[in-house]
């Protein structure tokens, strides 16, 4: 069998480069900083010839020989143009200058199509770093993935909530790269701010459905946030100071166009001001969060290029002094990426990649205290190919094999000197995938991406094998009967084949029809029944009682865009997912240091389906967009709800997002966010008990989210004032001041209820809102 | 045996909710859903001397104030590995039924180790429950000591008398204890101040040792002062107890940024009737208990 699909490969291959052509092949990169620009369009015009660049820049086109124009236009850069004279292989280095405001007057109307209807992918969102920076951000922090939140398609449970939910997914169903690198907690400081510096940050890609198969693992979307690789043509620095953090960030080259790099931290300093505070509970407070990133890339010569990124992040808390109370959580990422470039048309790139996220907790001392520690490790190596036979395919095809450990939790305690340790031993999986996929024109209106992805999982030893009762309960289930495993033997394998598909046909040259399926399966899972995740939630693998999940959806999307210029987009979306193997919990489930944790899970489905209206004005001095999200998500998980299906508990029915922003003149532009959407599902008590004095809050009719919390809307707007440039223009300087939540709502988070606290047999409804009040902020942004 | 961690986690989530984001809370009018009034069973016996109460009300809505409805006319009856039968009555027809010891009587009705049996008659349903009653070690020192005011977390802890308790957990088994403390005779009934552990700490490991510090610590959930008396009772209250009190304690402080989905505490007085479906709730407990008492100088 796989010999069989080995030989109609070779077949296909040798069908689609059988043509005798010439490749032009280089790079496309920022004329000012070097930085090579992904995803930009390479047009040979007269060979209606069209590729994007890859991740790291790479183009390569083929065409018969002859004399073709080579065009590139891509937003916020100037239209390139050259003649070109396909004789033999040839290599062109591209770089694109930065259209400015002056500029835009000349800018050359060419027979282009938008870059969202020339894409084949769909249901994607990119942002890039610049409008990111307009959005208004709360306490003026520039926020990737509240960005991302705005986006349709895209919910989140609240503000303080880690993550966000991705057409009806789970937190833990987003793949979440770093420079390839997954990131297992995607937040500083319970999901009010993203881990990512913005000034370190080149692009931002969010795939919600219709994947390509070089990816997997996860069920519902792909963030691929993409580091910038330090500019190559002289210094940089850039900073901030706002009411949170202060960011600095250096690049600069090492050796000219050859090598560079970019280092960048931010850190909060909230706790600098704690001495000053009269009150005993924060004077010996300690409250901060911090984070690097650093990239170094080494252009070898044409056709190798190494890149070596890292992140370290960290959030600190302690409460009380020496033997009082603590907790530190992070993540750290490493990746080292080195391209080769065989001959002209296949390009290659193996990743070595690294990823850690552990916390901690503690209270007390070795006398008498507890510490706890739990984390996720993964090592993964990762080869890839892109090989462009000709203008028509572009084939991506390799493999990753991914390593992980997982540490559920340990709690070593000391009593009275004693030392103790609880908790459940290390879990260990292997994760290997192969891949192969074809973008295909067919023709000038249809245009094809079809892959196939193999996952194969191994949940590894050494370890135990626990097989439970399988009697459907709401409680605990028992173990009947287990067997232990020794090291690196296989406790339990999966294998799974994920088909991907993606059709696109252009109605007209404005105009174009999308549809794609594709099935996602997910072997890590991250154990969580609290309405927000919360750092402290355990990742676990799949094991013989967890199975993988898999997820299939399929979304047929139409785009247009309008106005002369084409500066307005527009498109619908609908889509429907089916979601198997999703994990629920049975009531009062023990999810900490409990090496019975499976006993404790209940498996469900899920599915959820919705439609999405997007407008985007991408150009000019009036840019934003409005979408509009009508969706569920539901669960169906016995013996919850009387086995009926519930809304999960991030459904929301409607989700409005209006991102505004209008540059008023040269110096001064000014953004509006307004937020809405449908109150989430909330399990409220019918019924009360009186148990040795307590109210025991009891739900007579045993249902799941039998109501909803009220909607959340909220305003928020800021303003940008450019500074006058200082030292004969090479000091650039802006004040951005910002207003989150405008018109002062308590947006309800959740409603809870609780005895009051003078006289506990009395109980009340509590409306609980994470942001209470305005909050202004002001952040004064260098570059130079 | 399945382990019941949620303390240091719950504590910390407490804690960060409280510390970082003391958010807003408004005290709302909800229109909660409705649902049937079902029978309760609140039925904790012990080993102590004297009379024994089981009580039986009816359920209902959850923001209605005013005390539960008693459950009339019921039978009610113990019966334990002995064969002794204890029938429990409610001569004051206010749910609470009793059982009181015959004059003269020298065993207790509670002897450790022991299996109760509970079974109620109620409505033409039957519905019965099982209950171990474990030994409960002895509190082999409670002392004191004075505190100047401090924080700890979000508390702030006024100067005062802190106890300090010296008891461990038997060795060699499964236990779970409910520490039940009173100042001046009132017990601190507030949900958050509920003390439990499981063996010497919150799980299965901490088999044998002394109790660890945080369930010393929460013997004092406000400082004592000056000539007022603490009174500290042990409850051993068997694994199954422990559980649906940790899950009844998630459920009355389910609340902040992290809450969790409310579900239902279990109950483990089950309708003998498999097809019907009326339910009961409530829990059935048979427990051992030592009490110790200080008056502070």
């Amino acid at each position: 069998m796989k010999y069989a699909f080995g030989f109609i490969l070779l077949l296909w291959m040798n069908a689609i480069n059988a043509q005798n052509t010439i490749t032009i092949s280089g790079t496309v990169k920022d004329a000012k900083n070097g930085e090579v620009l992904i995803g930009a369009p390479v047009q040979l015009v007269e060979a209606k010839a069209v590729i994007a660049t890859n991740t790291f820049g790479f183009y390569s086109l083929t065409a018969p020989a002859g004399t073709y124009t080579l065009r590139v236009s891509y937003i916020g850069y100037l239209p390139f143009e050259q003649q070109v004279q396909l004789k033999e292989d040839t290599r062109l280095a591209i770089e694109l200058k930065e259209s400015v405001q002056e500029l835009k007057a000349v800018e050359i109307k060419a027979e282009k199509k938008g870059d969202n209807l020339r894409r084949v992918e769909m249901s994607v969102a990119k942002l890039d770093i610049k409008s990111i920076q307009k959005i208004p951000a709360l306490l003026g922090e520039v926020d990737v993935v509240r960005s991302v939140q705005l986006l349709p398609g895209v919910t989140t449970v609240g503000e303080g909530a880690t993550g966000f939910n991705v057409r009806g997914g789970s937190i833990d169903h987003n793949l979440i790269l770093l420079d390839d690198a997954p990131v297992y907690n995607s937040a500083h400081l319970f999901g009010f701010f993203s881990i990512f510096n913005p000034d370190a940050v080149k692009d931002v890609k969010l795939l919600k459905g219709g994947i390509p198969a070089q990816f997997g693992g996860r069920l519902s979307s792909l963030l691929d946030v993409r580091m910038k690789d330090g500019n190559s043509k002289r210094p940089e620095f850039h900073g901030g100071i706002g009411p949170i953090f202060s960011r600095f960030s250096i690049e600069a080259p090492i050796v000219k166009e050859k090598a560079s790099f970019i280092l960048a931290g931010r850190r909060s300093y909230v706790d600098r001001f704690f001495p000053l505070v009269n009150d005993q509970n924060i004077k010996g407070a300690t409250v901060y969060f911090y984070d690097f990133t650093a990239k170094a890339n080494w252009i070898i010569n044409e056709k190798n290029r190494l890149y070596l990124s890292g992140y370290i992040g960290r959030d600190k808390f302690k409460f009380g002094g020496a033997g009082g109370f603590g907790w530190n959580n992070g993540n750290q990422t490493a990746t080292l990426r080195y391209n080769h470039l065989f001959g002209q048309r296949l390009f290659s790139n193996v990743s070595l990649i690294y990823s850690n996220y552990d916390y901690q907790l503690g209270v007390g001392n070795e006398q008498s205290g507890f510490d706890w520690q739990a984390k996720i490790k993964t090592y993964s190596v990762k080869p890839e190919f892109t090989w462009y036979p000709n203008s028509r395919h572009t084939v991506t095809f390799g493999g990753q094999a991914t390593y992980y450990t997982f540490d559920p939790g340990t709690l070593i305690f000391f009593s009275d000197g004693e030392r103790r340790q609880l908790g459940d031993r290390n879990k260990y999986s292997l994760e290997n995938a192969l891949y192969a996929g074809d973008e295909f024109a067919v023709n000038g209106r249809l245009t094809i991406q079809a892959g196939l992805r193999f996952s194969n999982y191994n949940y590894l030893g050494p370890g135990t094998a626990y097989t439970y009762r399988d009697t459907v309960s709401e409680f605990t289930r028992d173990t009947i009967s287990s067997r232990a495993f020794s090291s690196g033997q296989v406790m339990k394998s999966y294998n799974n084949l994920e088909p991907r598909l993606s059709l696109k046909f252009d109605v007209d040259d404005k105009s174009s029809v999308k549809a794609s399926y594709n099935r996602m399966t997910q072997t890590v899972h991250l154990i969580s029944n609290t309405t927000a995740s919360t750092p402290f939630d355990v990742w676990t693998p799949s094991t013989n009682n967890i199975r993988p999940q898999l997820a299939d959806q399929v979304a047929v999307g139409y785009f247009r865009n309008f106005g002369e210029d084409e500066d307005w987009e527009a498109s619908v979306e609908g889509y429907y997912k089916w979601m198997q193997n999703q994990i629920d919990y049975v009531n009062g489930a023990n999810l900490f240091l409990n090496k019975l944790l499976e006993g404790e899970l209940l498996t469900g489905k899920g599915r959820a389906y919705g439609t999405e209206f997007y407008v985007k004005k991408a150009k000019g001095d009036f840019t934003g967009w409005v979408s509009y999200t009508i969706a569920r998500t539901e669960r169906l998980t016995n013996p919850l709800n009387n086995g009926n299906w519930y809304p999960s508990r991030f459904d929301r029915l409607h989700n409005l997002n209006i991102v505004t922003s209008y540059d008023l003149n040269k110096r001064l532009s000014l953004s509006a966010t307004f937020v809405l959407a449908s109150g989430t599902p909330a399990t409220f008590p019918t019924n009360r008990m009186v148990i040795q004095g307590y109210v025991v809050p009891q739900n007579a009719n045993y249902s799941r989210n039998n109501t909803r919390i009220p909607a959340y809307h909220r305003l928020d707007v800021s303003m940008q004032y450019k500074l006058r440039d200082k030292f004969k223009g090479r000091y650039h300087h802006n004040l951005v001041v910002s207003v989150y939540n405008v018109y002062n709502r308590r947006n309800p988070f959740s409603i809870y209820f609780q005895a009051n606290n003078q006289n506990p047999l009395q109980t009340e409804a509590i409306q609980f809102s994470v942001i209470g009040s305005i909050v202004p902020s002001f952040t004064y942004n260098f570059n130079f | 045996m399945n382990t019941k961690i949620h303390m240091p986690i719950f504590v910390a989530l407490l804690l960060a909710a409280v510390v970082l984001f003391p958010g807003c809370e408004d005290r709302v009018d909800v229109a909660a859903p409705e649902g049937q009034p079902q029978l309760q069973v609140d039925a904790f016996v012990n080993n102590l001397p004297g009379t024994q109460v089981i009580r039986l009300r009816m359920t209902t809505p959850y923001l209605n104030n005013a005390p539960l409805p008693p459950a009339l006319g019921a039978t009610v009856k113990i019966t334990d590995l002995l064969g002794r039968v204890f029938e429990f009555k409610d001569d004051d027809a206010n749910g609470d039924y009793v059982w009181n010891p015959s004059p003269g009587q020298t065993i207790p009705f509670g002897i450790p180790p022991n299996v109760y049996v509970l079974e109620i008659n109620y409505k033409g349903e039957k519905f019965t429950s099982a209950a171990k009653m474990d030994s409960v070690p002895d509190i082999d020192s409670l002392g004191y000591e004075y505190k100047p005011a401090e924080t700890r977390g979000p508390d702030t802890l006024e100067a005062g008398y802190q106890l300090t308790m010296k008891a461990k957990d038997i060795p060699g088994q499964a236990n779970a204890y409910w520490f039940k403390a009173y100042r001046n005779g009132v017990f601190f009934n507030d949900p958050q101040d509920m003390n439990l552990a499981y063996d010497g700490a919150f799980g299965p490991g901490s088999d044998g040792v002394q109790f660890i510090p945080p369930i010393i610590f929460r013997l004092t959930p406000e400082r004592y002062k000056s000539g007022e008396k603490a009174r500290i009772e042990l409850h051993s209250i068997g694994v199954p107890t422990y559980t649906f009190l940790n899950l009844a304690q998630n459920q009355m402080t389910n609340t902040g940024l992290f809450a969790r989905p409310p579900v239902n505490v279990p109950t483990n007085v089950l309708n003998q009737n498999k097809n019907s479906n009326v339910r009961a709730v409530g829990w059935f407990c048979a427990e051992s208990i030592v009490i110790k008492e200080v008056t502070f100088p």
